[in-house]
């Protein structure tokens, strides 16, 4: 206790987290770009798992041009997109490591919630007259991934 | 102090944290006028909402011919067909009620009273009664005159109503609420005390419930009961015995044949004293048909949401989706229309 009282320890100890900090921030933004890599569609895939999501994209129409994470996390703010960021990927590292992924992968219901914001925020102007309580794949069903055409299966 | 700056220090570390993770100000559309509450006019409506207002003008326009085996009472440039020529034997089983003398399929929403007033007037005998689903004056007639907008004559109560407003079909008021345009369901006189029957709790609507409901406020069957000196004394919904999701006909003439009052009219060549079905459209469609077990309500076939400018809106020339090229179908259809 009293050697971590000393101006020395507090020093050192502040100093060795920024440096920690700067090393993770390099990582992430710098060269290595690993914060990018992370949210492209093909580091979502390559988790095989996610293979028919990605196929059925990769075919799709207008929406081919948007990644999995402008869908499928919220992108109100920065903050709160990289904190589902985490969590989303934490319980994703989880579930594929422990082999509990459903056969038939579908959206949970917070999932579904940030689907549809997500339609809002860029279809904004197009459903400010509208009723957008409805999910919008709910008539839009060509959307979904195993819909699109590209998957045999429902 | 130490204790006020640090905590100063804090604080502004946690504002310059959070407020970048505050979401942007939700899109909300520009109000142009404020619609007050009891406004009946439509026009006054339409200059918040001119879209959904000019749509709902064209309702008096006939649609195109050809495209519906059923529905061909408006068509352009085609005459007004009337049912008892298509089926002659109607006239005879309908002989001694209205609608044996004419039975013609009413035009559009727009033009619901001035076809009342055209059609032959053995189809008005009922009363004030016919005007329930033709006037959005309706549910302001029934609560002041109570009984007697029932039993009086047509005419006479569509007298009471402002004169600038006297051919005014069913119009905004009847299905939304004014401060935000959210759905209402206005006549409580009948539909309210129908969904009482049903056990269904109107708080309890979603959204989707209500796109049907608003519909099913006039296109159900009904039954005018009468006294005995043949004056109507009520319009009901003869729902007894039915569930949401499940109104049958097998009920429905189970009470209509268990109610005396409900014996509207007498069939001159039997003498049996009569009650009518008319129009269960909501019923039939909701007992369990395809459609309505995906989910899918009145308005997503017959308003279906098209592209107005940068808008959707829900198309507010309420027509045969037939007749409007299968244009709501191929939501959910992948098939072409042909």
């Amino acid at each position: 206790m009293q050697l971590l009282k000393s101006p020395k320890a507090i020093i050192t100890i502040l100093s060795i987290f920024c440096a920690g900090l700067a090393f993770v921030a390099f990582l992430l933004v710098g060269p290595p770009q690993l914060l990018a890599k992370s949210e492209s569609p093909d580091f979502c895939a390559s988790c095989h798992v996610m293979e028919e999501q990605h196929t059925a994209w990769s075919h799709a129409g207008a929406h081919r041009r948007i990644r999995c994470v402008d869908c499928h996390l919220p992108n109100g703010s920065h903050l709160v997109h990289y904190f589902w960021k985490s969590i989303d990927g934490m319980k994703d590292v989880v579930s594929f490591n422990t082999g509990m992924v459903p056969e038939r992968i579908t959206l949970s219901s917070h999932g579904a919630k940030v689907v549809q914001s997500n339609c809002i925020r860029c279809h904004a102007e197009t459903v400010s007259q509208m009723d957008t309580t409805r999910q919008c794949w709910g008539c839009h069903r060509q959307l979904r991934h195993r819909l699109t055409g590209m998957v045999a299966a429902q | 102090m130490k204790m006020l700056q640090s905590c100063a220090a804090l604080a502004l570390m946690a504002a310059v944290t959070v407020a970048p993770g505050c979401a942007p100000k939700k899109v909300e559309p520009v109000k142009t006028a404020e619609i007050a509450d009891g406004t009946i006019d439509p026009a006054q409506w339409g200059k918040v909402y001119p879209v959904e207002y000019e749509l709902w003008k064209k309702t008096g326009e006939p649609t195109p011919a050809g495209k519906s085996k059923y529905k061909k009472g408006y068509d352009v440039g085609e005459e007004r067909p009337d049912k008892l020529d298509e089926y002659p034997f109607l006239a005879l089983l309908y002989n001694g009620w209205g609608f044996g003398v004419e039975y013609r399929e009413p035009r559009g929403h727009l033009h619901m009273i001035e076809d009342q007033l055209e059609v032959d007037p053995g189809r008005i005998k009922a009363g004030g009664s016919c005007l329930t689903c033709k006037t959005p004056y309706a549910p302001i007639l029934q609560g002041k005159m109570g009984n007697d907008y029932f039993s009086k004559p047509y005419k006479e109560v569509l007298a009471k109503i402002p004169k600038e407003h006297q051919m005014l079909g069913v119009a905004c008021i009847d299905c939304h609420n004014n401060q935000d345009m959210s759905l209402k369901l206005s006549r409580g006189f009948t539909l309210g005390k129908a969904l009482e029957k049903l056990g269904v709790d109107q708080a309890k609507l979603t959204q989707q419930d209500k796109r049907s409901l608003v519909c099913a406020q006039c296109h159900v069957t009904y039954s005018i009961p009468k006294d005995a000196n043949m004056h109507s004394t009520d319009v009901f919904f003869p729902w007894e015995g039915s569930k949401w999701g499940h109104i049958t006909i097998e009920d429905i003439i189970k009470r209509l044949r268990s109610n005396p009052p409900s014996g509207e009219w007498t069939q001159s060549v039997t003498g049996f004293k009569l009650a009518f079905i008319r129009h269960p459209e909501f019923e039939l469609f909701s007992n369990n048909s395809v459609h309505w077990q995906a989910g899918v309500a009145c308005s997503d076939c017959h308003m279906p949401y098209i592209k107005v400018g940068t808008h959707k809106v829900s198309d507010h020339r309420i027509m045969s989706p037939l007749k409007n090229d299968l244009k709501a179908c191929q939501q959910c259809h992948t098939e072409s229309p042909e």
